[in-house]
């Protein structure tokens, strides 16, 4: 105990303030990425990802970052909040937030706590609610799980739409790049002696 | 000249009793008033708050103003009303009344009172009275806070207007009748509880104790606490707690107001809620005046949770202290074992470790990993491995799992890999058997972890590709399309992180306000996990963040209005078990 201990836990809650939280990243992003993505806002100490044991796989990343100075981390924090930041990939933004102390698995722990535990036998009378209690947290913790399935799940959905929005819409520019590439807009407009300007890009088609 | 009446069979049967007289009337002899009643087990006072059913469908509140009966054995009330903004909303005009307000009515005309029928109340009803009138007894942040409705304006009948200065009279009736009542400190009776048996007296005892870690230092109630500790623990014939000298609240990690404790009616009266602890009970009452036949199955457990909470409380209290830094010092149970390091912890470090992947892998395939559920989510890895060789006699390996986004704030998982697959097993079992309760009350759950299933290789949901369209990453400014659909991610994260808060929110109450009706609050959880999830489901793409921010009001506010009475709800039926 002592001091020692108390330092080091002070110096990771200095930490954990400066550190931004990011969701929402994508299996394929790096860390020079990330590195390379937040620099505009200051500079970037660190950069771990939170390893992923227990869900599936190609879910969203997340990592911590670790700016330099809490003002930084304030402002990385309040522009991907307000603009979508899109990294390796588009559309979907990343997420950012404030990090928790819970965030860091390999926190120090809090000087001068103490822990108390104790068995409760069968023929002890809280048994049964204790019981009860641990049947609530299991009930939370597929609450939980299914919940966040549902989350994944409306993502998914959300993804496929514009997926196919945007495929629309790019058949739609190609067609009509493919028709002014083709002369014929040119032929119909002389049939109905309109005129147009001669630049093939979809953007002055009106 | 004493009033002899007839029972007339329906009284048996809705428990209608009359309470003290007060007189004959004076125009007509024929009709006895009287200052209370009793009706289906609760008393009813002369200028009370009630609910009325009259047919609509939400109840109407009125306040009695005299009780009586004819001379054919009618027993009628006269009720001032109450409006409620629905009723009178062309009137309102700019007003924007809260949500449980009311209003008085007053002056002259039809619907300020009424007689009525006392079958039609529904029961009683908590109503504040927050004007500045100065013939107005304020009331306590404590009291409004329990009310179920306030009042600081009445309308004006006949010139159909919302006015502040009350008049003097309202329908015949002192307005000082209308105000809230002056407090007086009525005593939670230790006489009750010595005087009872034994079995009947630890529940008084508890349920008060339970009142005085609520309630914001009533000091009459700490003295009364006191004692009835040192008689709780004579009388204890369950596991020998020591219950701690000092009682505070439980503050500082309940953010909500328990408002699920039990309460024993007893002989206390809910005429006018004197300090919390009679509030909530009068809470209890107004919902569910009637008898429940679940009441008596709950006794037994009733009985259990409540020194369960107990423990669990004080325990909380010193654990509290830990927590703050100073470890107080003061005896806890005997029971709880304090948890220290670990001796001869630097030998774990001396044999090169391969990194914690392959470690979780290998244990899976081994079966030495167990998942270690509701331990407090600020432990770190390493107190969770002396936790287990404490309590398990197990040298283990432990990893907290980190918090995402979407874990609940007040649960913690951790990985924990035995030396080998028996120590595991034999741990599973244990755990199973016997509880291992942490200092807080929350015994740990463990499982065995499933080994993760096989990784799909589909590409990451959200990022779309287009062949020849270049990918950059950027932030994105409003004129294309990227920017559209960018913001319907957001609006989706958006709105799952709401529903996530929520149903957080949702979960965490029952555990930090601990263990109260555990059947009801099953009922209450899949109800509000119902609403979240339909809210998350609305599946609409609008692209303003003004239009987020209502519908976040809205499911807030609808989670706050159904929590309201099902947590009343739940309170009430437990109230006189025996």
């Amino acid at each position: 105990m002592g001091s020692a201990e108390q330092d080091e836990y002070a110096a990771f809650k200095e930490k954990v303030r400066r550190t931004v939280f990011m969701d929402s990243l994508s299996p394929i992003v790096t860390e020079s990425v990330v590195r390379t993505a937040l620099d505009q806002y200051g500079t970037v100490k660190s950069v771990e990802f939170i390893p992923n044991y227990l869900e599936p796989r190609n879910m969203a990343r997340c990592a911590l970052v670790e700016m330099e100075k809490e003002k930084q981390a304030e402002v990385v924090i309040s522009t991907i909040s307000e603009l979508p930041f899109m990294m390796s990939g588009m559309p979907r933004p990343v997420r950012a937030c404030a990090a928790v102390p819970e965030m860091f698995a390999d926190r120090p722990r809090k000087p001068g706590r103490q822990l108390h535990v104790h068995w409760l036998d069968p023929s002890d009378p809280n048994f049964e609610v204790a019981n009860k209690l641990k049947q609530l947290v299991k009930k939370h913790a597929t609450e939980n799980a299914v919940m966040l399935k549902h989350q994944l799940e409306k993502e998914e959905k959300l993804a496929k739409q514009q997926g196919e929005t945007l495929k629309a819409n790019y058949k739609k520019y190609e067609m009509i790049d493919s028709l002014m590439a083709d002369g014929i807009v040119r032929r119909l407009a002389g049939r109905y002696t309109l005129r147009i300007s001669d630049d093939s890009g979809p953007s002055t088609f009106h | 000249m004493s009033h002899v009446r007839e029972k007339s069979p329906e009284e048996k049967n809705l428990g209608f009793k009359w309470g003290t007289e007060k007189g004959p009337g004076v125009k007509n002899r024929g009709i006895m008033f009287y200052e209370s009643f009793f009706l289906k087990g609760e008393e009813y006072f002369v200028y009370d708050c009630v609910y009325f059913y009259r047919g609509q469908p939400e109840a109407s509140i009125g306040k009695l103003v005299k009780l009586f009966e004819g001379p054919n054995h009618v027993k009628k009330v006269k009720v001032v009303w109450f409006m409620r903004p629905s009723e009178i909303r062309n009137f309102l005009g700019d007003y924007e009344p809260r949500w449980n307000e009311i209003f008085l009515a007053s002056g002259q005309g039809p619907g300020v009172s009424n007689i009525n029928l006392v079958e039609l109340i529904g029961g009683k009803c908590n109503v504040v009275c927050t004007s500045n009138d100065n013939r107005n007894p304020q009331a306590s942040s404590d009291d409004f806070r329990c009310a179920e409705y306030f009042f600081c304006r009445h309308f004006d009948v006949g010139e159909l207007a919302i006015l502040d200065n009350f008049p003097d009279m309202v329908d015949g009736v002192k307005v000082e009748n209308f105000f809230n009542k002056n407090k007086e400190p009525k005593k939670l009776g230790p006489s009750n509880l010595k005087s009872n048996g034994d079995g009947q007296t630890r529940r008084p005892n508890l349920s008060s104790k339970l009142k005085v870690t609520k309630t914001n230092g009533n000091t009459e109630i700490d003295d009364n606490s006191d004692s009835r500790i040192s008689a709780l623990g004579k009388e204890s014939k369950v596991a020998p707690v020591s219950p701690s000298k000092q009682l505070h609240r439980p503050s500082e990690n309940i953010p909500t107001r328990p408002k699920t404790y039990i309460s024993n009616s007893g002989t206390q009266h809910s005429g006018s809620s004197q300090s919390q602890a009679q509030a909530e009970i009068d809470k209890a009452e107004v919902k569910f005046p009637r008898d429940s036949p679940t009441s008596a199955a709950e006794g037994t457990p009733y009985k259990k949770r409540k020194f369960f909470v107990d423990e669990r409380t004080s325990s909380k209290v010193h654990n509290l202290d830990g927590q703050l830094g100073q470890d107080g010092g003061s005896n806890i149970d005997n029971q709880l074992v304090q948890v220290s390091r670990i001796p001869n912890d630097d030998r774990r470090n001396w044999f090169e470790k391969l990194p914690w992947e392959q470690r979780l892998k290998r244990a899976q395939e081994v079966g030495t990993l167990i998942s270690l559920e509701n331990v407090d989510p600020s432990f770190t890895s390493e107190e969770v491995e002396e936790l287990v060789w404490h309590a398990l006699k197990e040298r283990v390996e432990a990893k907290m799992v980190e918090h995402t986004a979407f874990s609940c704030p007040c649960y913690g998982k951790a990985l924990v890999i035995f030396k080998s697959k028996e120590a595991a097993t034999s741990a599973i079992n244990q755990l199973m058997e016997r509880c291992l309760m942490l200092a807080d009350g929350r015994p740990v759950i463990a499982r065995r972890e499933p080994p993760r299933t096989p990784a799909k290789v589909a590409g990451f949901v959200g990022h779309l590709t287009i062949d020849k369209v270049l990918q950059r990453q950027t932030e994105e400014m409003p004129n294309n399309i990227e920017f559209d659909m960018g913001m319907e991610w957001r609006i989706l994260q958006l709105k799952s992180d709401v529903a996530w808060k929520a149903l957080h929110e949702v979960l965490s109450m029952p555990i930090l306000t601990s263990f109260l009706f555990l059947l009801r609050l099953h009922l209450v959880l899949e109800f509000a996990y119902n609403i979240v999830v339909l809210s998350c489901f609305m599946n609409s793409c609008r692209l303003s963040q003004q239009r987020q921010a209502k519908e976040i009001e809205a499911v807030r506010n609808q989670l706050k209005m159904r929590w309201l009475p099902f947590a009343v709800g739940g309170v009430g039926v437990q109230k006189a078990a025996e």
